[in-house]
């Protein structure tokens, strides 16, 4: 990467983070703060997919770690330090994977293969989802054996987790593929030379 | 829309906790969660909670405030409680409410892990609340400078946060402003069927994806004419220096912690 596009990469990562605490905070309109122990539909992830599928993965692990971050500097639900660092720093970091399909969705855009990138996109998606999913699952199991030491923890885990998270990533896809014909396309272009 | 978002509980404020060095905050409230979990009957239950208790008046936030900004775990603290009640089955029976059981072990264990997890929240609720988040972000610089040194980019890392820190409240505006300026052409995206919400949203989203992109490319480019090229022989201009008053606090949190560890069982 040449010092003028790092730079560039550092600042956007930083400010799509912030864009993500933001877009974090507005999500109750979408089905309001039901699940009452942290986490919520949220399209808080939909900056961090972007860099990912901008970036590639380092874009998208960073800004997810910093969305992890910046949500425990703003005060976070930590129950438990395990729960706290799986459930902030793990998680969503891990939303970031996405990126490893950076490439084909690139291309995809570039080359006006509209089929190809949705497909990656969908992909990548789901798969940060399903990543962040099971941290939160785990750190569930962490911080329900701890407090309430249940039997019931892993399906209670499972549907509480799984719930939100699901809507959360069917959310990104839909707004993904509405939103990224719709940004200017030099944003997207491949830019393999570049980095 | 941005009068009922609260960023972040920093409650501006001068009292000793306020002024403490930010990393001593950070070390201690780490030590004290970690701790937490070692108590292991009233008396060092006792200890540990005088000293959160010690720390939260010397905040000179108002308790009434700190409890309020605890408000959604309250549910979760009643719920362990009520939870042990029904599962624990050690000691003897006190009460039998309809056939069921209630054990004095129950009462005892469930008011235990209801006061470790008060304790844990209230400690790390007092960090947010009497330290800004730059300061936080600086002192986990300093904190973690030593990593720079097995080359993890702990400069580029606390640099990253400040600027997003920075630009959270810029974004809000900007949200604001666009969602007014849509919604004046008619979006509506509060109310209706959750697929038209989606919908509406989007023209939202769209030109301010494009302006962080801008913004981006601005910040960047000022940085540049600026010739910033990484942490090397880069100046702060937030210095942290440990204080008297500091140490005193340090030594203070030693002492609890060595009465702590004497009256574990």
């Amino acid at each position: 990467m040449t010092n003028q596009s790092k730079v560039l990469f550092l600042v956007e990562v930083a400010i799509f983070s912030a864009f993500a605490i933001l877009l974090d905070e507005l999500s109750g309109f979408l089905t309001g703060r039901f699940w009452p122990q942290g986490g919520s539909v949220s399209i808080g992830m939909l900056p961090v997919l972007i860099m990912a599928f901008r970036w590639g993965l380092k874009g998208g692990l960073l800004s997810g770690l910093l969305f992890g971050g910046l949500q425990i500097l703003l005060g976070a639900s930590i129950y438990h330090p395990v729960q706290g660092f799986i459930d902030y720093f793990f998680a969503f970091t891990l939303v970031g994977v996405a990126g490893i399909f950076a490439k084909q969705v690139k291309d995809g855009i570039t080359n006006g293969n509209g089929t190809k990138w949705i497909i990656y996109v969908i992909l990548g998606t789901i798969l940060g989802g399903f990543l962040r999913f099971l941290c939160h699952f785990i750190a569930g199991i962490v911080f329900f054996a701890s407090f309430a030491g249940d039997q019931n923890v892993v399906i209670y885990s499972l549907v509480y987790n799984g719930g939100y998270m699901t809507l959360s990533t069917l959310f990104c896809i839909i707004l993904l593929i509405l939103l990224i014909p719709a940004l200017p396309k030099k944003y997207f272009f491949a830019m393999t030379a570049r980095t | 829309m941005s009068n009922s978002v609260i960023i972040g509980q920093y409650v501006p404020g001068h009292s000793p906790i306020h002024r403490l060095d930010p990393r001593m905050k950070i070390a201690i409230i780490f030590i004290f969660v970690i701790v937490i979990f070692l108590a292991n009957n009233w008396v060092s239950y006792s200890i540990l909670t005088a000293f959160a208790l010690l720390s939260t008046i010397s905040t000179r936030i108002a308790p009434s405030f700190i409890l309020k900004g605890l408000k959604p775990v309250w549910f979760l603290i009643i719920f362990t409680f009520i939870l042990h009640l029904v599962v624990t089955k050690e000691g003897d029976v006190l009460i039998s409410v309809l056939n069921f059981d209630i054990y004095s072990g129950a009462i005892w264990k469930g008011l235990e892990i209801s006061l470790r997890f008060f304790l844990l929240i209230l400690m790390t609720s007092l960090l947010t609340l009497t330290t800004t988040p730059i300061s936080i972000t600086d002192a986990i610089e300093s904190l973690f400078h030593p990593l720079n040194k097995i080359r993890f980019p702990v400069h580029e890392l606390a640099l990253m946060m400040s600027i997003s820190l920075r630009f959270i409240p810029t974004l809000m505006q900007e949200t604001d402003k666009i969602s007014k300026a849509q919604a004046s052409r008619g979006v509506d995206f509060r109310t209706g069927p959750i697929k038209e919400r989606i919908k509406a949203v989007v023209p939202l989203l769209v030109p301010l994806f494009v302006s962080a992109f801008k913004r981006a490319e601005e910040l960047a480019m000022a940085m540049e004419a600026r010739g910033y090229n990484g942490g090397e022989g880069r100046t702060k201009f937030r210095e942290l220096k440990l204080k008297k008053a500091d140490l005193f606090v340090l030594i203070f949190f030693i002492l609890v912690l060595i009465g702590f560890w004497i009256s574990r069982s």
